[in-house]
């Protein structure tokens, strides 16, 4: 397939499920009546100020995963990494447990300090992984630390888990999991942020194809493997710091997104990246449309689906690229 | 144009790797790099590409230290191919070969025909839809070295080219094709220095070879001189024979 086949394609795939994801829901919409304004006002705060900001959040925060899970699987050369490695969402949820726990109890400030401090927990979480590897040449030493902060930083929600009341437990579980619900515009403009990252870790394609050669042959044609890395890493973090701070974690969407895209369409990251950015939007919506809509009026979080499904679906991805690369 | 080592030595963890070695290659030569398991020969390579820094004595590209080049001003100049690769995604063999012209700034166009003229020379033609991780050792090898030709394709006169081991996985008539190139890049002017176990092959090639062993120096010159029957025994520790066959110095053993 052509590449420009396969952009049309999976553009058009977006706008087809973002306009179904628009008229899907516990109430489903007209789309005509909402454009032609003849919708009822219910209909129309439904619409612009519930769904729309969601599924622009779906877009935003599944094209950053995907693209970021893309750029670190590239830059450790390794098809089962996942940002998730460098610390940066085990970072999140030790600072905003923390929160949850200590911080201030006024529900007003509630919201915006846990997401504050997600935020905060990410950079710090991916700065001491980049502290211990500092000295070290080699990417194993990178994975090394970042499984080391990742285990401490579990037992540290742990223990807040074990000091916190019934009703804080709860909801530090349920922010560990991830969801769309309540997504503001002013959420989704935060969420904006990440979307210079994103640009930015688009002009590393061409390096981050040169090093999935290896780091001495990357270092031989010019390429500065230790600022590469540094850039990838820096901005892939800040990239889900700021989804994680604004829906929670929302787990495989950056291991199997990209995973996918690279055995139908190859590796070259110039395609892989916008690709999967597209194609992670595109599974966020749908993902997020069926915890909407599977259990009305209940809503399941959307990390609980990506992680029932994206689990056995990596495993089957697995099993056939095993049959399809290794005679 | 010239590449040379000056009285350099390298240690790693406090263990001498290289002693007191001084070798000079220059424009159009084939250079072999020859000695047993453990003598420093990537060790070597690894001085001139500039990976290492000599602990003591000096690396000079055209009588300037490597650094001042920097990286990427480097990676204009100077081409090498490591022992393996890491490579275990799914690119198509022109994708890789097509990442060695990163560091030449090039227009997309010169790119390409660049790596179709180098493809054509190493017989990969039809191995140009493939993906990589799908290849064979010695077909992986052969795009490995169409890369780092690519690199400097278009600079022969100024390039040189560092080579560890690049016959090792290839069959008989690949690497004929392999050292025929590298003789026609020689004519334009390339420097082209390689470790080779081939003894044979090395004496056959090259203008000049360098014995190495236990990180020194034990001989160096044109191949009457170092493939001799004593040196090669001191070095290698086997009984050999060296006959003259069809003209040639041919290794017995």
């Amino acid at each position: 397939m052509s590449r420009t086949l396969i952009f049309t394609l999976l553009s058009i795939g977006l706008i087809v499920l973002f306009l179904v994801g628009m008229s899907m829901g516990a109430v489903s919409i007209d789309l005509m009546r909402i454009l032609s304004g003849a919708a009822s006002v219910t209909d129309q705060i439904i619409f612009f100020e519930l769904r729309l900001p969601r599924l622009a959040m779906n877009i935003i925060i599944g094209a950053g995963v995907a693209l970021s899970g893309a750029a670190i699987q590239g830059l450790f050369r390794n098809a089962l990494a996942d940002p998730a490695l460098i610390g940066v969402s085990s970072g999140a949820a030790v600072f905003a447990a923390a929160f949850l726990v200590f911080g201030v109890q006024e529900p007003a400030l509630r919201l915006a300090g846990v997401s504050g401090s997600a935020f905060l927990g990410s950079i710090v979480a991916t700065t001491l992984v980049l502290l211990v590897a500092k000295k070290s040449h080699s990417t194993s030493t990178i994975l090394l630390a970042g499984i080391a902060v990742n285990a401490i930083a579990l037992s540290a929600v742990g223990l807040l888990s074990y000091l916190s009341t019934d009703a804080q437990l709860r909801s530090v579980s349920f922010w560990a999991l991830g969801s769309f619900n309540g997504v503001t515009w002013t959420m989704v403009g935060v969420a904006g942020l990440s979307i210079p990252a994103m640009i930015l870790i688009y002009f590393e394609s061409s390096r981050l194809n040169i090093i999935t050669l290896g780091d001495r042959e990357a270092t031989g044609l010019g390429v500065s493997v230790r600022q590469l890395r540094l850039r990838v890493i820096v901005g892939c973090a800040f990239i889900v710091a700021i989804g994680v701070s604004q829906v929670g974690v929302i787990s495989f969407i950056g291991l199997v997104v990209p995973h996918l895209v690279r055995l139908t369409i190859g590796s070259n990251h110039k395609v892989l990246l916008p690709a999967s950015a597209i194609g992670g939007g595109a599974i966020m919506i749908v993902a997020d449309s069926l915890c909407r809509t599977l259990f009305v009026p209940n809503e399941l979080p959307v990390g609980i689906l990506t992680a029932l499904v994206g689990g056995p679906f990596f495993i089957y991805l697995i099993i056939i690229q095993k049959n399809r690369f290794r005679i | 144009m010239s590449i040379k080592l000056h009285q350099a030595s390298l240690q790693i963890d406090h263990r001498e790797i290289l002693s007191d070695v001084s070798v000079c290659f220059g424009a159009g030569e084939i250079r072999t790099i020859i000695g047993p398991n453990g003598a420093g020969k990537s060790s070597l390579l690894g001085l001139l590409s500039g990976e290492r820094q000599p602990s003591a004595g000096t690396c000079l590209l055209d009588s300037k230290s490597l650094r001042s080049y920097g990286l990427e001003g480097l990676s204009r100049r100077l081409a090498i191919l490591h022992q393996q690769s890491s490579l275990d995604f799914p690119f198509k063999v022109d994708e890789v070969i097509e990442m060695g012209r990163y560091p030449c700034n090039s227009s997309d166009s010169v790119n390409k025909n660049i790596v179709s003229e180098v493809k054509a020379k190493l017989d990969l033609d039809d191995l140009a839809g493939r993906t990589y991780i799908t290849l064979s050792g010695g077909e992986k090898q052969r795009v490995q070295i169409a890369r780092v030709v690519a690199q400097l394709w278009d600079q022969l006169e100024h390039a040189i080219f560092l080579f560890d081991e690049p016959t090792a996985p290839l069959d008989l008539a690949h690497q004929r094709q392999f050292l025929k190139l590298c003789e026609e890049m020689k004519l334009a002017g390339a420097c082209i220095v390689m470790v080779v176990h081939d003894i044979n092959l090395a004496s056959r090639y090259s203008d000049q070879i360098t014995l190495l062993m236990d990180g020194r120096v034990l001989a160096d010159g044109k191949a009457e001189v170092v493939i001799t029957e004593s040196l090669i025994q001191e070095a290698y520790q086997v009984d050999i024979a060296i006959e003259m066959l069809a003209g040639r110095r041919m290794l017995v053993y």
